[in-house]
C-alpha cells in the first residue's frame, strides 16, 4: 500500500478529525455553552497558533531547501524584546520599534546564511550559534527587565482597522498566502526544492544554490522576527527568556504539514495548519484537567509518530 | 560435470521501474568457467551482486547450498586506500590468538605468498591507497583466491590487467577448475572468455538470450546475440570540423595535471581512463562547476555539462519530469501549460517511454532518464556540449538512440568532449580519444589509430 502525507491535504484531515474529536470530548454535559467549539475559543486558537505558525512558514522553506534552522525562538525573543526597549525605553513610535524589530529578523537571517553559505558550516551548528546569539543579546538589551506594551497602548488599539488580537491570525494568513505562492508558482519555489531535493543536481543544473539558501534562511529569520514583534504587541511579551524551545514546536508543525527533513519536499499551507493542530492540542488539553501537564508529553509522541509515517512513506516511494 | 554449485531460476531485479534482471536462469556448476558476457547495463554485474548476497532479488530463486563458499571479486577497484594489502587479503577471516590479538606476521606471511601466487609485486605491508589499480585488482584476487572458494565471482578482472598479469589470472583459474571450483566469468573481452570458458551466456537488457558451449560460439555471433540485430561498423560520416570551440592549456585540477586539448565544431573528442583518472573532474572544471588549479580553460561558446551518475549528480527524484526538465526555471514565476506543451514535444523528439509530462523520476527506466537529462542540456541548443557516461546503466536500444543523437549533434555542427569508459563507445563515436592514467595524458590517438586494445593499454599502463 502506497500513500504518503501529500503536503497539507492530510494535515487539513488531521486537523478537522482532531477538531471534531475534541468538540465532542469537550462537549457540555448538560446544555450549556460549548467551551471549545465556539467563535472566541476558535480566533483564541488562531492567536496562539500564529506564534508558532508564522516561523513554520520559514520553517517549511527552509526544511524545503535541505537545512535546518534552530534559531526560531530566540529570534522571536530578541525581536519582542527590542521592539518593546525602543517603545518603551527609548521612547520610539510604535512603527520606528516594530520596523527594527523587524529588522533584526533579517540580520541574524542574514548571518545565518553567511555561516551557511559562505563559512559552508552545517546548518545544524550555524543556526545553533545564531541561537545563542540572539538568545545573548536579548538578554543584554533587557538586563533582565520584562516590558509589557500592552500597558503602553491606548485600549482598542486598531492597527488598519484591525483589532490587536486579529492581527497574529492575520499576519499568519496573509504570509501563509505569499509564500505558498511563492513556493508552488514561481521559479525560486522550484529552486528551493530542487536544492532541497538533491543539491548536487541542481547546481550542476545551473541553479544558484547559494542564492537559495541565502533567501529562506533570511527569509526564515525575518518570519520569525515578524513572529516575535506580533507576540511583543499584540501579547505584550517581551523577555528575554521568552519563545524558549519554540523552535522545535515551529519545525514539528512544517514536518506534520508535509515538510521531509531529508529535504526536497515541503508545504507552507501544510506548515500552518500544522501549527494550528498544536494549537488546537494545546487548548484542548487546558480544558481537560490534568491536561496541561500531558501536554508536552502528547505532543512529543504526536511529532513522532507523525514523522515515522512520514519517513516510511518516503521509504516507499523509493 | 559435477552437479550444480548454484542455480537461478526466473532471477528478476527491478530498481524502481528498470529491471536490471527478467526472468534469468543459470547454473554454475563445480569445474568449469561459466562466462557471462553482454553489453554494458546488461544486468552481468547485476548478476554477481545477486549471488553474491549483495543484492536481493526482486523475484525468482536462487538455489545453492549452504556450504558452499563464495568469492566475489567486483568491478571496481575502489579499497579503503589506510589498509594494507595483507589487511585486505585477510579481512574478516583475520587470524588471531585466544585474546583476540592479531597475528600480524603470520597474516603477513600469508598474504605474501597469496599475492605471489596471482604475480602481485606489491609488499603486504603496502597501504592500498599507495598501490597503482593494476596491483589492488591483484589484491582484490588474491583475497578470493585465499579464501579456496566453492564459487569464484569474478566481474570484469582483466579490465585493469596487462597481458601478463592476465595469463597469470587464467593459469590459477584453471588450476581452480582442476580442484572442482565453479567460475562465473563476466566479460566483455569476448577473444579472452572463449578462451577460458567452458560454457557462455549471453545476457541482453536483463534477460538470458543463449547459454552455448564455448566452443561452437565466436565472437561475432556472441556479439550479434548481446546487440539482438546486425552490427553494422559504425562508420563517422566525414564531418567537416570548423572553428575552435574548446580549448584546454595546461590545465589542473585536484587529481589532473597538464592536460591540453582541444575540440572543434563538429568534432567529438573522447577522454578515456579508469575510475579516478580525473576525467569528470576535468569536464566540471570547464562547465565553472569546480576552481582549476592550473592552465587556461579558453570557451568560445558556453558549455552544456551533462554529468554521469544521473541519480545522484543529474536528476532531483523528488520532483517529476517535467521540472527536473526546466531546471533551472527561467524568468522570475513558472509557466504550467507551456512547460507541459514543450515537455511533450521533448519527450517525442528524444523517444522518452513515460506515461507522462509529469511522471516521476523512479518510474523511468535508465535509459529513459538518461534521455530526460540530454533533454535538459539540448533546451539550451548547445555548441558546446560536455559529456560524461552518457549511457552508463542505459539499455541497448537507447544506448544506440543516444549515440545517434550525439551523432546527429556533432554533424550539426556542436562540439563534443565525451567522457566515458565504454571503451567500444569512444572507439564508434570519437574522432580523437585522449588517454588519462592517474591525471596525466598517456596518449592522444586519431579515431584510425585507435582499437579497444590501444587505448586499455594506455588507461592502465599494462603491457
Amino acid at each position: 500500500m502506497k500513500w504518503r502525507l501529500v503536503p497539507g491535504w492530510s494535515a487539513a484531515l488531521i486537523l478537522v478529525t482532531e477538531f471534531t474529536f475534541f468538540a465532542l470530548l469537550l462537549a457540555p454535559r448538560s446544555g450549556g455553552p460549548h467551551t471549545f467549539a465556539n467563535a472566541a475559543n476558535v480566533a483564541l486558537i488562531l492567536k496562539y497558533s500564529s506564534i508558532y505558525g508564522i516561523g513554520a512558514i520559514g520553517a517549511a522553506m527552509v526544511i524545503g531547501a535541505g537545512g535546518i534552522d534552530l534559531a526560531p525562538g530566540a529570534v522571536i525573543a530578541l525581536a519582542s524584546v527590542l521592539t518593546g526597549h525602543l517603545f518603551i525605553i527609548e521612547g520610539w513610535p510604535l512603527w520606528a520599534a516594530c520596523s527594527l524589530g523587524l529588522a533584526i529578523g533579517f540580520v541574524t537571517g542574514g548571518l545565518a546564511a553567511l555561516l551557511i553559505v559562505g563559512a559552508r558550516l552545517p546548518p545544524f551548528i550555524a543556526t545553533l550559534g545564531v541561537m545563542g546569539i540572539a538568545r545573548g543579546a536579548a538578554f543584554l538589551i533587557t538586563e533582565g527587565r520584562f516590558y509589557d506594551l500592552s500597558q503602553r497602548l491606548p485600549a482598542g488599539t486598531a492597527p488598519l482597522g484591525l483589532p490587536l488580537s486579529a492581527w497574529p491570525g492575520a499576519v499568519m494568513l496573509v504570509f501563509a498566502a505569499v509564500f505558498q505562492f511563492v513556493m508552488v508558482r514561481t521559479a525560486v519555489g522550484r529552486h528551493i526544492l530542487a536544492t532541497g531535493g538533491n543539491e548536487v543536481a541542481a547546481r550542476y543544473a545551473g541553479v544558484h544554490v547559494g542564492r537559495v539558501k541565502a533567501f529562506v534562511y533570511i527569509t526564515g529569520g525575518a518570519l520569525a522576527a515578524l513572529s516575535g514583534v506580533v507576540l511583543g504587541v499584540v501579547q505584550g511579551q517581551g523577555k528575554a527568556d521568552l519563545a524558549t524551545g519554540y523552535e522545535l514546536d515551529i519545525i514539528a508543525a512544517a514536518v506534520v504539514g508535509g515538510a521531509s527533513l531529508s529535504g526536497g519536499r515541503a508545504s507552507v499551507v501544510g506548515a500552518v495548519i500544522g501549527s494550528l493542530i498544536f494549537g488546537v492540542l494545546r487548548n484542548a488539553l487546558a480544558q481537560i484537567p490534568g491536561g496541561t501537564f500531558a501536554d508536552r508529553f502528547i505532543l512529543g509522541v504526536a511529532v513522532l509518530v507523525i514523522v515515522v509515517m512520514d519517513r516510511m512513506a518516503t521509504r516507499e516511494a523509493t | 560435470m559435477s552437479p550444480a554449485l548454484l542455480a537461478t531460476r526466473r532471477l528478476t531485479v527491478r530498481y524502481g521501474a528498470t529491471a536490471a534482471l527478467r526472468g534469468v536462469d543459470l547454473d554454475i556448476h563445480g569445474g568449469e568457467v561459466h562466462a557471462v558476457v553482454g553489453e554494458n547495463g546488461a544486468g552481468k554485474s547485476t548478476l554477481l551482486r545477486v549471488i553474491a548476497g549483495a543484492v536481493l532479488p526482486s523475484a525468482g530463486v536462487v538455489h545453492m547450498r549452504a556450504d558452499v563458499r563464495v568469492a566475489w571479486v567486483p568491478q571496481e577497484t575502489i579499497l579503503p586506500p589506510d589498509l594494507t594489502a595483507a589487511a585486505w587479503v585477510f579481512l574478516g577471516r583475520e587470524l588471531h590468538g585466544r585474546l583476540g590479538v592479531l597475528r600480524e606476521r603470520a597474516m603477513q606471511d600469508g598474504a605474501a605468498s597469496a599475492l605471489r601466487t596471482i604475480g602481485c609485486s606489491a609488499s603486504p605491508n603496502a597501504r592500498l591507497g599507495t598501490l597503482a589499480v593494476t596491483q589492488r585488482k591483484q589484491v582484490q584476487l588474491a583475497r578470493a583466491l585465499h579464501v579456496e572458494p566453492d564459487l569464484l565471482l569474478l566481474d570484469e578482472p582483466t579490465a585493469v590487467l596487462g597481458d601478463s598479469e592476465a595469463a597469470r589470472l587464467f593459469a590459477q583459474v584453471r588450476t581452480l577448475k582442476q580442484r572442482g571450483t565453479g567460475i562465473c566469468y563476466v566479460s566483455h573481452r569476448l577473444d579472452e572468455v572463449l578462451a577460458i570458458a567452458d560454457r557462455v551466456t549471453v545476457l541482453r537488457d536483463g534477460e538470458r538470450v543463449s547459454t552455448s558451449p564455448a566452443s561452437v560460439v565466436d565472437v561475432g555471433t556472441l556479439v550479434q546475440q548481446m546487440v539482438g540485430r546486425d552490427v553494422q561498423p559504425r562508420h563517422r560520416s566525414d564531418r567537416s570540423t570548423g572553428a575552435l570551440f574548446l580549448q584546454l592549456s595546461d590545465v589542473a585540477t585536484a587529481h589532473v595535471r597538464g592536460l591540453s586539448l582541444g575540440v572543434r565544431s563538429g568534432e567529438v573528442v573522447g577522454l578515456a581512463g579508469l575510475v579516478g583518472a580525473g576525467r569528470s573532474e576535468v569536464l566540471e572544471a570547464i562547465a565553472g562547476l569546480r576552481p582549476l588549479r592550473a592552465g587556461r580553460i579558453a570557451c568560445a561558446v558556453p558549455p552544456v555539462f551533462v554529468p554521469e551518475d544521473r541519480g545522484s549528480k543529474g536528476l532531483v527524484s523528488t520532483l517529476g519530469l517535467r521540472e527536473n526538465l526546466f531546471l533551472p526555471a527561467e524568468g522570475w514565476f513558472l509557466h504550467r501549460r507551456r512547460e507541459h506543451r514543450d515537455a511533450a514535444r521533448w519527450i517525442e523528439r528524444l523517444s522518452i517511454r513515460t506515461h507522462g509530462a509529469d511522471a516521476a523520476i523512479e518510474s523511468l527506466s535508465g535509459g529513459n532518464q538518461q534521455k530526460l537529462l540530454l533533454a535538459r542540456a539540448l533546451r539550451h541548443e548547445p555548441r558546446l556540449l560536455l559529456l560524461d557516461e552518457p549511457t552508463a546503466g542505459v539499455d541497448v536500444a537507447a544506448k544506440a538512440e543516444i549515440h545517434d543523437l550525439i551523432a546527429q549533434l556533432a554533424a550539426g555542427g556542436a562540439g563534443i568532449l565525451l567522457a566515458s569508459s565504454d571503451l567500444p563507445e569512444l572507439l564508434a563515436l570519437c574522432d580523437h580519444i585522449v588517454a588519462l592514467r592517474e591525471g596525466t595524458v598517456v596518449g592522444t590517438l586519431a579515431a584510425v589509430d585507435a582499437s579497444e586494445q590501444r587505448v586499455a593499454g594506455l588507461i592502465t599502463g599494462a603491457a
